[in-house]
């Protein structure tokens, strides 16, 4: 799970820079592979073990990070998906006999 | 396996041994892990014996042993995951135990600073008399 250092912020506010926040995540079962920088900031290489599945996508792993550092989650807006949106956009089928 | 194995019976042992083998200068850490048979599960690592836990090689530079990273794993292990027992027949109200992964040619190659595991397997006898 290739983790984006700045795409967790938008999920907790993490203040640790990523060489000391893969240490913490690998003392606490989320064993880091390695650290690289991509075009988005340092991207933490997680190996995601298979009891974990939870821990495959950002959001996963920043409630890893926030339980680590006693942060709150915050969750991302779904305002998008609302549900009179959705009613609206959802596909029709009928069905004829 | 036993009557009242704890965790902490296994860690005891396991850094018992590893003091004993590579010396009392060592330092050990558990990480947890995950394994199927075992539950909970962990990851031993030392201290690099080579680099003595810096990272830094002897004449600077990155430690090629750890690879600059000052542990070196030796093994997953963990408790024996209660379900298992089910299986052999054993009460898991009753017995627990330990379990680890340790290969004898990867603590020599630690202990005697060898490269490359393939020469324990060549049978070259001037390289396999040196070990009493």
């Amino acid at each position: 799970m290739k983790v984006v250092y700045n795409w967790l912020k938008d999920f907790v506010d993490v203040t640790a820079p990523p060489q000391e926040l893969a240490s913490r995540l690998a003392l606490s079962g989320t064993n880091i592979a390695g650290i690289e920088n991509g075009p988005h900031g340092a991207v933490i290489d997680a190996e995601v073990s298979s009891n974990r599945p939870d821990c495959l996508g950002h959001l996963g792993i920043a409630r890893e990070v926030g339980a680590i550092y006693k942060l709150p989650l915050k969750s991302p807006s779904t305002s998008k998906f609302s549900r009179r949106n959705s009613a609206a956009a959802s596909p029709r089928a009928s069905f004829e006999t | 396996m036993d009557t009242d194995i704890t965790f902490c019976d296994f860690t005891g042992t396991i850094e018992y041994f590893v003091q004993q083998f590579f010396g009392p200068g060592v330092k050990t850490r558990f990480r947890p892990s995950y394994f199927p048979f075992t539950e909970p599960s962990v990851e031993f690592d030392v201290s690099c014996p080579f680099c003595g836990g810096t990272g830094t090689a002897a004449g600077g530079g990155t430690c090629s042993k750890c690879k600059g990273a000052a542990w070196i794993e030796l093994f997953g292990a963990g408790m024996v995951d209660p379900a298992v027992y089910g299986f052999v027949n054993y009460d898991a109200k009753k017995v627990s135990g330990f379990a680890f992964g340790i290969g004898i040619d990867r603590l020599a190659m630690l202990k005697y600073g060898i490269d490359d595991i393939q020469i324990f397997f060549q049978n070259d006898v001037r390289f396999l008399r040196q070990f009493p």
